[in-house]
């Protein structure tokens, strides 16, 4: 009951003199329920690996299972699979066409050959759990909102297939702090209440660190570590030789523990530095 | 499914045939194509085949990827071939069911699909050695005697230069949108061709957006930076003859002409 992939290898153009290795030789499995970040520099090969997930690629070698079944085969219902693994690239705010944003919504239920009534619920709840009014918006045109709205409509849009798995490849890319909080913490409550299992692609530690649980480092079309927040970040000098650096206060936790100062390192999150140096500091007075 | 198209590619390398000065290689592209028209014999085919592969020898571009760019193309030369083979009237030689061979249609046949692949190669020779800004650039100076007579030449040029920049880009673009869509449950490959049509909107609608706001970007990106046409509008790299773009200008007539020459001898006439 998984996504696992085994030994995957993608070659782009392959036979041609353009031969490019965006994936190397991958093993990997994802459990249900889990919050999973795939972290890696642009060009690392990260989006490329998550469109093996649904079968939007085809590994040029290598199986891909979804819960056991092997979806790189011929003859496989792609649909249900994509409906099962949903997928919000980045800006999906471009690939918005309808008239209506009930309708744009409505796009992908309907496509999985939804009655129209079922359809009509999974839109109003689609976008009642992304925080826009159903009743207020369903009958404008989407072209009318603002950036984040329509990012947020988009989302929707992939959300109403009510998928098991959803991937996210960079989905705060160019929003302001306060949008990227609230997707955030909207993927953080689809995993928490609606046990979505999430996998979320960035190039942000900073971002990864306050939700994924486990995580994967690709690094030129490998997996070159993976494990809980605690495991990666611990090895601060290999993630920084290429290139990716720790979230601040991870880092700040660390400096601390190297003047002496006697804190935990395994820190991810502003608030859970704050009570940490606070209790170090109450536990100094107390000595 | 896009990134495999290389047919017109740029491809950089340090050749001779790279450094030319890009209007001498349209102008010899001109004068290739003429030839290649009004030769009717094989031995001039031959001439124009060998210079050919001359050039693709001096241009340094690896052989594997040229014969790749062909590859697309191969099929209308084979259709070409096989409809002249059939479908000329003349002295029988072979026959398949229905189907006539001629001697006739042999010859026009292969001098046909000879023809296409000269055209095509000589063709490719130009647009796999020279940037497509060159290609422009070149464009525009050889048509600026038309200034003149009111033509916007520089307008038209940077149009071209434009709308080359922007056909990988909107290339990509449509590949990830319908990567977008398909993962919505669209299938871009099934059913009727009534439903196959309606299945392009959700991949058009985006593209033209897009396209629009990208024409946009790009509108006000020039304006800032006090773009008005061609008037007064000086160069950074001013295209300058030199006594290899004279050469080589030369040997084109000069092989161009032999080809023509040699129309007149051997009896294989097509």
């Amino acid at each position: 009951m998984s996504i696992s992939i085994e030994n995957l290898t993608h070659f782009y153009s392959q036979d041609t003199p353009l031969e490019v290795t965006a994936l190397e030789d991958i093993t990997l499995e994802i459990q249900p329920g889990e919050f999973i970040g795939i972290i890696g520099q642009s060009g690392s090969g990260k989006s490329t690996l998550v469109q093996h997930f649904n079968g939007l690629l085809k590994p040029s070698q290598g199986k891909v299972y979804l819960e056991g079944q092997d979806i790189t085969l011929k003859g496989v219902n792609l649909r249900l699979i994509r409906q099962r693994v949903g997928m919000i690239f980045q800006y999906p705010e471009q690939q918005l066409f309808e008239e209506t944003i009930f309708a744009d919504v409505a796009f992908g239920p309907r496509n999985i050959g939804l009655a129209e009534e079922d359809v009509k619920a999974r839109v109003e709840q689609a976008l009642e759990l992304v925080g826009l009014n159903s009743q207020e918006i369903a009958q404008r045109s989407p072209f009318q909102l603002s950036g984040g709205q329509k990012r947020r409509v988009a989302m929707a849009g992939v959300l109403a297939m009510q998928p098991d798995y959803l991937i996210l490849d960079e989905p705060t890319a160019n929003l302001d702090p306060q949008g990227r909080d609230e997707i955030l913490f909207l993927l953080d409550k689809l995993n928490q209440e609606e046990k979505v299992t999430i996998i979320l692609v960035s190039h942000s530690m900073e971002e990864v660190a306050r939700v994924a649980q486990r995580i994967f480092v690709i690094h030129q079309g490998k997996v070159i570590t993976s494990g809980s927040l605690g495991q990666v970040f611990s090895q601060e000098e290999e993630l920084e030789t290429i290139g990716l650096a720790l979230p601040q206060v991870t880092k700040l936790m660390n400096n601390l523990a190297k003047i002496g100062k006697k804190v935990k390192t395994d820190i991810f999150t502003p608030q859970q530095a704050a009570q940490e140096i606070i209790s170090c500091i109450r536990g100094k007075k107390d000595v | 499914m896009f990134r495999n198209m290389i047919i017109g590619q740029y491809i950089p390398r340090d050749s001779n045939i790279h450094q030319l000065d890009p209007r001498i290689k349209i102008l010899s592209l001109f004068i290739l194509l003429t030839g290649a028209f009004l030769v009717k014999n094989f031995l001039g085919y031959l001439v124009l085949t060998l210079f050919s592969i001359t050039i693709l020898f001096l241009s340094e571009i690896p052989l594997k990827l040229f014969f790749h760019s062909l590859k697309p193309i191969l099929w209308l030369i084979i259709f070409t071939m096989i409809f002249h083979f059939f479908l000329t009237e003349g002295k029988e030689i072979a026959r398949l069911g229905p189907l006539i061979m001629t001697q006739e249609g042999l010859i026009r046949g292969i001098s046909m699909s000879w023809r296409l692949l000269l055209l095509i190669v000589f063709s490719s020779l130009l647009t796999l050695t020279t940037s497509p800004l060159g290609l422009t650039d070149g464009l525009e100076s050889l048509l600026s005697p038309l200034k003149k007579l009111g033509l916007p030449v520089h307008e038209l040029a940077m149009m071209i230069t434009i709308a080359l920049r922007f056909i990988p880009t909107l290339l990509e673009e449509a590949e990830k949108i319908m990567k977008a869509q398909t993962a919505r449950g669209m299938d871009f490959s099934q059913g009727s061709i009534v439903r196959r049509i309606y299945a392009l909107i959700p991949l058009l609608v985006p593209l033209f957006i897009s396209a629009f706001r990208r024409a946009d970007e790009l509108a006000t990106a020039m304006e800032a930076r006090c773009y008005r046409g061609g008037i007064g509008r000086t160069r950074m790299k001013e295209l300058k003859l030199v006594p290899m773009d004279g050469l080589a200008l030369t040997l084109v007539f000069a092989l161009t002409a032999v080809a023509l020459w040699v129309n007149r001898y051997g009896n294989w006439s097509a």
